[in-house]
């Protein structure tokens, strides 16, 4: 095995059910088996591209084993068993014996021909395996995507409540204060100011009392509480209250 | 049969993708439906309490009694209903922020004209009562009852001098869906013993 997190890797692993590396596996990364592939469909040697196209070109008779590695080729289920030899003995036999060490592999190659004979096998470059890992991300980005959406759907919902509830803070606080007025005639100094403090900690800003009645008025004449202001820095609003005068 | 084998991976792969875009944005879509039909329900909660405080408001306002009356009796008269009726006016208005036609000029929590069904003054002197009505055209009729017997429209038994009044407005809704709403208000006068 390459022992690296390579798409041949990870496939040999899927194949094999080896666990996968830990780089393979780490944050961020997702690498799933997904067994699609059919394995009979799949041959791995213990050569790579180059070095195939190169056994194809000069040695494409020829049988026995490739001297220069400790193995031969080899099949991971068992597929070329069952494979009748026909003319292809030689590569029966290159199928059947499995690599004796197997840290050699370096190819994975799909022959969907159903001969025997390998040798138009395409390298199999882990294409798949590399599609898995592009939909994981989308797995990822759809997720992440939604989850933005949501959450900027919550905040923006949040956000309309809480205006929602300060502007009956500020109706309650000019409800109270109208009350207050009924019974003197009108707004007194001590209210006024009184009035601007609970104002300003509901977050109203540049508050205005222009249109208030300010000035004492005959019982049963009407009188005026008219604020006007900006919530939370944003939001202009004028909460007027009329009411006569019982005092 | 790559080519097979290929296109049946690339269709089950764009299938499993499809669903987890459909499955996230079906929840999105749940959880934006929710949040709508919760905010409708907040924005329709504070036109209701908005609506109420401005008619118990106006009502309160239209209660002028009688001092003179009161001082000599004791007994609590509001003494003229056309005038009150007149301040109720005014000061329904003034608190609901409505413009010349009756409408709330932002059409936030009011979506349109607020009208005035009724506006009932109740006189109570002894064991009568009368009965002041204002329709909505603003046509004054009067009718006298016993007290204990007279109920309000909204089925409050009249036990004192006070003012009723019941107004209509239209709410916009979700998608524009309009509801005509309606609200009312009675107000006793009591006398603060203090």
């Amino acid at each position: 095995m390459l022992e690296e997190c390579t798409s041949v890797e990870r496939m040999y692993r899927c194949w094999k059910n080896v666990p996968m590396l830990e780089e393979c596996t780490g944050a961020g990364r997702k690498h799933r088996c997904h067994r699609k592939i059919k394995p009979e469909k799949l041959i791995y040697m213990p050569y790579t591209t180059a070095e195939r196209r190169k056994e194809n070109a000069g040695n494409s008779t020829k049988n026995g084993k490739r001297n220069s590695e400790n193995c031969e080729v080899g099949m991971p289920s068992g597929a070329g068993n069952r494979r009748d030899s026909g003319d292809g003995g030689a590569v029966r036999h290159r199928l059947t014996a499995l690599c004796s060490d197997e840290r050699q592999l370096k190819g994975i190659y799909r022959d969907d021909s159903g001969s025997n004979d390998h040798r138009g096998a395409e390298y199999f470059d882990g294409s798949e395996a590399m599609k898995q890992e592009k939909g994981s991300i989308g797995d990822i980005l759809s997720a992440g995507i939604c989850m933005l959406a949501m959450t900027v759907l919550m905040f923006a919902y949040m956000d309309d409540v809480r205006l929602i509830h300060r502007k009956s803070e500020v109706s309650q606080i000019a409800r109270q204060y109208i009350l207050k007025m009924e019974t003197v005639g009108y707004l007194t100094e001590e209210d006024r100011i009184r009035l601007g403090r609970e104002l300003d900690e509901a977050g109203v800003t540049e508050l205005e009392l222009a249109g208030t009645t300010m000035d004492p008025v005959a019982y049963g004449d009407i009188i005026t509480l008219e604020i006007k202001g900006r919530l939370e820095g944003e939001h202009d609003f004028v909460e007027k209250r009329i009411s006569t005068a019982k005092h | 049969m790559w080519k097979k084998g290929f296109l049946r991976q690339s269709i089950k792969k764009t299938e499993e993708g499809q669903l987890e875009w459909i499955t996230g944005l079906f929840f999105l879509l749940i959880l934006g439906i929710l949040l709508c039909g919760t905010l409708q329900l907040d924005v329709f909660r504070a036109s209701a309490v908005y609506l109420e405080d401005a008619l118990a408001a106006s009502n309160l306002a239209s209660a002028v009694i009688d001092v003179e009356e009161y001082g000599i009796s004791h007994t609590i008269l509001i003494e003229d209903p056309d005038r009150a009726y007149e301040i109720y006016l005014s000061a329904l208005q003034g608190n609901l922020n409505l413009n010349e036609e009756w409408e709330c000029p932002g059409k936030g929590l009011i979506g349109g004209q607020v009208r005035v069904l009724d506006y009932i003054v109740y006189n109570v002197h002894e064991d009568n009562v009368e009965i002041y009505r204002y329709d909505e055209n603003g046509l004054l009729s009067y009718s006298e009852g016993c007290l204990g017997e007279v109920e309000a429209p909204n089925g409050k038994v009249i036990e004192g001098t006070g003012v009723y009044s019941e107004v209509t407005y239209p709410v916009k809704g979700i998608m524009g869906v309009e509801v005509q709403a309606c609200k009312a208000n009675l107000a006793d006068i009591a006398v603060d013993e203090r």
